[in-house]
This record gives C-alpha cells, sequence and structure tokens, in this order.
C-alpha cells in the first residue's frame, strides 16, 4: 500500500513538471520566437550560422565605410560633399534612422540629414573604431556593439556604441532587370555609456 | 642616336603602352600621377612578372633630364614591357630606325624638288592662261563674281577643294539669271550634281572611318578589367574622372556581385551603387579581385564577379 502511494506521489511531481515544461512553451515570447525563425524570409530560416557570421563581420566593413565617409565630408568641397551624400545614404535603410550626434557638446540622437548638415559646421573630424561583437540575430537584424573615438579639433572623445544593422531581402533594379537579393543596410546608432572626454 | 636619347625613346614606348590599357590617360610623363604610376606598376607585373619601385620611376621616368642611364636590368624590363626582348634589343632596332629613316628622307628630297619645280611651273602658265582668258570675257560685261566661279571650276583641284568649290557653286546659283550664257548655266548644274555625289561620298567615308576608328578603340574585357582594377586601388583624387568613366563603362542593367569570405555569402550591387564604391573608394574594396567580367552588345560592362 505504501508502496502504491509512494508511486503515486512520484508521478504527480513528474506531471507537475510536465506542466511547468507545456506551460513554458505556451509562453507567447518563447513562442513569437519560436515563429520568427520559422517564417520564411528570416535570417536564421534562410542562412546558416557560418553564413551569417560572415554577414555580420561585412556589416562591420560597411559602419567603418561610414566613418570613412563622415571622415572625407567634414572637409570635402560642396560638390564631393554631395557625392558622399549620395553614398552614405546608400548605406542606410532609410533618411528617418536616428544618429549619434557627437559633433555637439552633449551627444544627443538626431536623424541622418540634421546630422549631415550640423557636419558640415564642423571642422576635421577623425574617426576610428574597435570592433567588439555582434548580438544575437533577430528576425532581420542584429546589434553591433563597437568602440568609437571621434576627435575633433584636437579634443577626442570616446564612445562605447550600439548600432542596429539589417539583413533583409528586398527588390532590387537592375536597369530594367528586378530581382530580389538579400542586403545589409545600416540603422539607428545609440551610445551605451556617457562618452569620455580626453 | 646616344643612350640618353634612347632611353628618353623608351620612355615614350612604355607611356603609349601604358596609354593602350588606360585610352583615358592622355598626359605626358610629367603630370603622370601616384595612381598612374601605381597602375603602371601592376602593369609591368603582370606583363613581366617583374617589380618595379615607386620610388625608381619618380627618379628615372617622371624626371625629366638625367644624366645618369639607369641600371640596364632596369631598362631590360620596361623593354620587355614594351614588348622587346630587352634593352639590347630595343637599343638595336631604333639604332637601325633613324638610317632608314634619313635614306628614305634623301629619296623624298630627290623626288620632291623635280615635281614641285613642274608644279610651279604649271601654276604660271595656269595664271597666264587663266588672265587671256579674264581679258576676252571682259567685253561680254558678264559679272565678276560669276567669272571667278567659272575659272574655280575650269582649274583642276583636289577632291577637298572640289567640296569647297560646290559651296561657291551653291551661292553663284543665286546669280543664275544675270549668267546670259547657256553653257556656262550647264556647267554650274553639271556642278552641282558632281558636289552632291561627292558630298554623298565623303559622307560614306566619314562613316567608314568613324566605324573603323569604333573597332580599333574598342576596349576588351581585359582593359576594363584593368581600368577597374586601377579604380579600385585609388584614392579621392581625381573621383570625377572616375564618375564620368564609369558612367560610360558601365552598362545600366550592370549586376556586380561581391563574393564574400570564404564564398558564404554575396553583396548584389547595380550600377549606381558599383559605381558609388569606385567613385570614392574605401580602403576595404582594396581586396577586391575581379574574377568574371561580361560586356553586352554596346561593349558596355553588363556583370562583374567580385572576389574579396
Amino acid at each position: 500500500m505504501n508502496r502504491i502511494k509512494y508511486v503515486l506521489s512520484a508521478l504527480h511531481s513528474d506531471f507537475r513538471v510536465l506542466w511547468i515544461v507545456v506551460l513554458l512553451f505556451c509562453n507567447p515570447l518563447f513562442s513569437v520566437q519560436a515563429q520568427d525563425i520559422q517564417k520564411p524570409n528570416a535570417v536564421k530560416s534562410e542562412f546558416s550560422n557560418k553564413a551569417i557570421a560572415v554577414y555580420q563581420e561585412e556589416s562591420f566593413h560597411k559602419i567603418e565605410q561610414f566613418y570613412h565617409y563622415l571622415e572625407l565630408f567634414s572637409t570635402a568641397k560642396p560638390d564631393l560633399k554631395h557625392q558622399l551624400k549620395l553614398s552614405i545614404r546608400t548605406l542606410f535603410k532609410n533618411q528617418k534612422t536616428s544618429i549619434l550626434d557627437f559633433t555637439q557638446a552633449e551627444p544627443t540622437t538626431v536623424r541622418l540629414e540634421n546630422f549631415l548638415s550640423n557636419l558640415s559646421k564642423t571642422q576635421k573630424l577623425q574617426f576610428s573604431i574597435e570592433k567588439q561583437k555582434s548580438f544575437a540575430v533577430e528576425r532581420n537584424y542584429w546589434m553591433n556593439e563597437y568602440n568609437l573615438n571621434v576627435k575633433i579639433d584636437k579634443v577626442e572623445q570616446h564612445f562605447s556604441v550600439i548600432q542596429k544593422v539589417y539583413f533583409e531581402k528586398r527588390n532590387k533594379t537592375f536597369g530594367q532587370l528586378e530581382k530580389e537579393v538579400w542586403g545589409l543596410k545600416l540603422g539607428n546608432i545609440k551610445t551605451l555609456l556617457k562618452p569620455e572626454k580626453k | 642616336m646616344s643612350d640618353q636619347e634612347l632611353f628618353k625613346a623608351l620612355k615614350t614606348e612604355v607611356l603609349q603602352n601604358y596609354q593602350r590599357h588606360f585610352p583615358f590617360y592622355k598626359g605626358d610623363w610629367k603630370n603622370f600621377s601616384s595612381q598612374d604610376i601605381r597602375q603602371l606598376i601592376q602593369l609591368i607585373e603582370d606583363g613581366t612578372k617583374q617589380k618595379i619601385s615607386e620610388k625608381w620611376i619618380y627618379t628615372h621616368l617622371k624626371k625629366d633630364h638625367s644624366n645618369k642611364l639607369p641600371r640596364k636590368d632596369m631598362m631590360d624590363i620596361l623593354a620587355q614591357f614594351c614588348g622587346f626582348s630587352g634593352w639590347d634589343e630595343f637599343r638595336l632596332k631604333k639604332q637601325e630606325q633613324p638610317i632608314t629613316a634619313s635614306l628614305s628622307g634623301l629619296k623624298l628630297v630627290k623626288i620632291a624638288v623635280p615635281v614641285l619645280a613642274v608644279a610651279v611651273i604649271l601654276i604660271v602658265v595656269a595664271i597666264l592662261f587663266l588672265k587671256n582668258d579674264n581679258t576676252a570675257q571682259k567685253p561680254t560685261k558678264t559679272p565678276k563674281t560669276n567669272v571667278s566661279v567659272l575659272i574655280e571650276k575650269d582649274s583642276a583641284q583636289p577632291e577637298v577643294e572640289k567640296g569647297q568649290k560646290s559651296m561657291t557653286a551653291e551661292k553663284t546659283t543665286a546669280f543664275k539669271p544675270k549668267v546670259k550664257n547657256g553653257s556656262n548655266q550647264s556647267i554650274l548644274e553639271n556642278n552641282q550634281k558632281n558636289t552632291e555625289l561627292e558630298s554623298t561620298k565623303a559622307e560614306r567615308k566619314t562613316t567608314q572611318k568613324n566605324t573603323t576608328q569604333n573597332e580599333k578603340s574598342q576596349l576588351t574585357e581585359t582593359d576594363y578589367k584593368l581600368i577597374l582594377k586601377g579604380f579600385i586601388k585609388s584614392d579621392i583624387k581625381d573621383w570625377q574622372t572616375r564618375k564620368r568613366q564609369l558612367s560610360k563603362i558601365l552598362s545600366e542593367n550592370l549586376e556586380a556581385v561581391i563574393l564574400l569570405k570564404k564564398g558564404l555569402g554575396a553583396e548584389y550591387l547595380n550600377k549606381n551603387e558599383f559605381s558609388r564604391r569606385l567613385i570614392i573608394p574605401t580602403k576595404n574594396i582594396r581586396s577586391w579581385k575581379i574574377t568574371k567580367l561580361k560586356t553586352n552588345e554596346q561593349n558596355k560592362i553588363r556583370f562583374i564577379r567580385i572576389a574579396q
């Protein structure tokens, strides 16, 4: 009799564990994430982890490209400035992107276009970036973390930055042809910590 | 020809050879930029499998006058780049040329002197004959303009001048009513027909010339690869020139595929995006290597595959 009671109580505790597991899977957060991965055009469903790592590395090249253009922009003549604006816009997903405006005494985030017009008023800028890491991939984006050194008029500032990078399928025109291709686009830039002045 | 002069000739040949690969370059050694130097080094390396330093080019090629002749092995490399086996062959061939040229010059003088003499005599005779003709026509009171036109028509002249004559003939048709002589009128009409025929012939010739020139100046896929290679390695300087040239050589339907590390991914660029990457090149594109390039019927680049 005692043995039967013991078996029943053990089964009962196992069911409790089972219930917890079932409830966990029913959690909306958990399920949404799982759905995201399974959705068509989700990065994880289309690419292997190795390929994603390669694209994440390439996204840092895009960020380097952006800061290289900014360096040139600060000292460029109007015609080159126009050309650089075109190149910078191509790098970003849209014009609504918010950028950390380090040209201001107290850096805040502003729209890309405002940032570029603020940049025209500053002296020669110098940037150097130090790659940190890419965070886990969400449905069509991930976050890149890097250290940014900005030198404006001999004043150097250090920022710990986090930037969104979109990796998605979109229609692209090649003259008269239109194709669906995967591509990287840069997104919002935010600072993680308050800047350090040197 | 001294060795210094021969080296100067070799420099000219190197520059001409460079222009064959980079047809857009029209300057000389004086305005040979650092980018051009880098491109030339690459060309020499590709063609001869030997290297020349940037400094060497500055001291020996860019400099206009140098009393010192460069080392023979370096001149060998340059001569090989120009299609010779080495400096010795180049020197030998160039020294032969002036002799033949001077011989042909002598021959020319021998032929030209009597020809010129005969031509002068003929001109004098023609002038005298025409003067007589003028005096004979004076009593008929024909307007001077028409007479001069007829005189021009009677004299035998080369084709090009005939074209010019047609202009005068056309002008004189406005004076037609004043010309009473019927034979003169028929001459004018005949001449008009002739000039029309000649102009169509001239048109045909110019179109033929243009097509042959186009055929000659058509760039091959290898040329395009070299041009783009130069752009990839360049800096911000001359960005406007690059922009113009890229818009000329790239097709509107261009598809550029940039293969990422280990071929695990790719970036697809259209004409605008690809041009922008090359107009303002960043250090990341320095590692680009063009592995495939295709052109369309208009000989414009329509496909590029690049490995990093």
